[in-house]
């Protein structure tokens, strides 16, 4: 008998569970998004997101236990995010799976959003080969690390103010260009060519990243340069935070000199993201690993194959909440 | 050992869980000093039902708090209970907090009951209990609150704002007591009832 995972993701605006078995294969998933609950704040409003998780997580794994047509006694353990994340949504989700852990008499694994992220990319088909170094890029995080196997992280370097998806919705905002960000101004970008100057901060130090700069420069072009179209300031802001993201990803394929070099989160659906890393991949001789975009942003499933890792492990936290998480604690 | 009811109060921020046989009480948390206001409802829940020499499966029905008061805490409690009335296949009934409060203060006295909690400043939850049921409920500021109740003779307090110095609160959360006796009150439930906060109005 196969056994499986249910997978929590509770940390941000969505409520994603999933059943995952120890391969890797999605059995079931059902992600709901607070896309427009959120809307009218130009951003995650804490409070309300919250309330739409506990709203929304009973009816979610009600729905994925019948989808994998699977009863409690199939699972192996619950697997829920514990952190990073606000620290409200993460209690909807802790709560839920204790509870359930208590009525269905099944293990609860608090786990690491982070290194669920980071096993995205080995869902349905294992991608990966070690030693690896990953990108994460997305609307809540932007860090890049060196994997010597599934479990042993090396932080490399993190963002000092705002993560690559974030500068991505503001810069959106300012340029009239709507929610979610990122793929109106990738779709902008291509139709653009990138005339302006724009400054690539960071992109010669080390591994850490600062956004904020980049976004502030952009605001005074389009109050500097408004005769510059829409679509070539889109062109000039991408070409900087690429610039940047694969100066990175560069330095620390030189560096550690991995097999795989692995890219997730939201912005690992940007093409001009994925053509750029491809060059540099062929470039160095290392395999990259993207995962299909449905896997690139937050999910029940990233959760459920990470929580195979724990349990292999034997490594079982707490289920406190803890916001701010970082990648090398489990 | 037969059917138990688990009750659980959260939104006054120092939780309280209890369990009852009937119409008495048999575990109340607030009267033990291990456990009293523990946010670790499992570690409380496992602890009572050992004492008890029960089983999760003899609990037939759940009773949580549904606010107003401490967001988190309540949404926190309500996630709890749901999940648990979820894998039991048991329902779980959500009780109003100033149904639980009026009825505590009424109980003891004459008079009406004010409740006000504290909310987004400058904001308070406001409410009125009389004969046996809240007569009036607002999210408004304080002193909005406060002209109100100028206008009443005599009330008593709950919750966790002074109105004046004279004034103080008398209690803040029910006994567990008054929580099963409202709870006896309800209709039957279905098993797939579950409960949600008062929607809160956010500032
Ligand atoms: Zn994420």
């Amino acid at each position: 008998m196969t056994k499986y995972v249910l997978g929590i993701e509770s940390s941000c605006d969505d409520t994603s569970v999933a059943v995952v078995a120890k391969d890797g294969q999605v059995k079931a998933i059902k992600t709901v998004s607070q896309y427009e609950v959120h809307q009218a704040f130009g951003g995650v409003y804490p409070e309300l997101a919250s309330r739409a998780h506990l709203e929304a997580i009973l009816p979610t794994i009600e729905q994925v236990m019948s989808d994998a047509n699977i009863t409690p006694s199939d699972l192996t353990a619950i697997g829920v995010t514990r952190g990073p994340g606000l620290i409200g949504s993460l209690l909807i989700g802790l709560s839920t799976a204790e509870a359930l852990s208590m009525g269905w008499g099944v293990p609860v694994y608090g786990i690491n959003h982070l290194r669920g992220h980071m096993r995205s990319v080995d869902l349905e088909e294992t991608r990966t080969k070690y030693p690896a170094v990953v990108m994460l890029v997305s609307g809540g995080h932007t860090l890049v690390a060196e994997l010597k196997d599934p479990w042993s992280y090396r932080l490399l370097g993190t963002t000092r103010d705002d993560s690559v998806g974030e500068s991505y919705d503001k810069v959106a905002r300012m340029l009239g260009l709507g929610m979610p960000g990122g793929p109106a101004i990738d779709a902008a970008a291509k139709r653009g060519t990138p005339v302006l100057r724009l400054p690539r901060p960071m992109k010669n130090d080390g591994y850490e990243f600062s956004f904020s700069g980049l976004k502030s420069s952009v605001a005074r072009h389009i109050e500097k340069h408004p005769e510059v179209s829409l679509d070539d300031m889109s062109a000039s802001f991408v070409a900087a935070c690429m610039d940047v993201l694969m100066a990175k990803a560069e330095r620390a394929v030189i560096e550690c000199q991995p097999k795989s070099l692995i890219i997730v989160g939201g912005v690992a659906a940007s093409p001009q993201l994925r053509d750029g890393m491809e060059n540099l991949a062929q470039d160095h001789g290392v395999s990259l690993c993207l995962p299909p975009i449905k896997w690139a942003t937050d999910n029940g499933a990233m959760i459920g194959l990470a929580t195979w890792d724990y349990i292999e492990k034997g490594i079982k936290p707490d289920l406190i909440p803890k916001p701010n998480l970082n990648l090398e604690t489990p | 050992m037969t059917e138990l009811t688990f009750l659980l109060q959260t939104s006054n921020g120092v939780p309280v869980m209890g369990l009852a046989q009937g119409d008495i009480v048999v575990f109340d948390s607030a009267q033990d000093e291990t456990l009293r206001g523990s946010r670790d409802y499992r570690t409380t829940l496992e602890t009572a039902l050992d004492r008890l020499g029960a089983k999760l499966e003899n609990i037939t029905e759940l009773y949580v708090d549904i606010g107003p008061g401490g967001l988190g805490v309540t949404r926190t409690g309500v996630a709890f209970a749901n999940a648990l009335g979820f894998a039991l296949g048991r329902p779980t009934v959500g009780l109003p907090a100033f149904e639980l409060l009026g009825h505590q203060l009424e109980q003891n006295g004459s008079g009406p009951v004010a409740i006000l909690r504290k909310a987004a400043r400058p904001f308070v939850h406001f409410g009125l209990f009389a004969d046996g049921k809240l007569s009036h409920y607002e999210h408004c500021e304080r002193d909005t609150a406060v002209e109100q109740l100028a206008k009443l003779d005599s009330y008593a307090l709950a919750g966790n704002v002074d109105i004046s110095q004279d004034i103080m609160p008398t209690c803040n959360v029910a006994a567990i007591e008054t929580m099963l006796k409202i709870a006896r009150k309800q209709p039957a439930a279905a098993p797939n009832t579950r409960a949600y906060p008062i929607v809160e109005t956010l500032a």
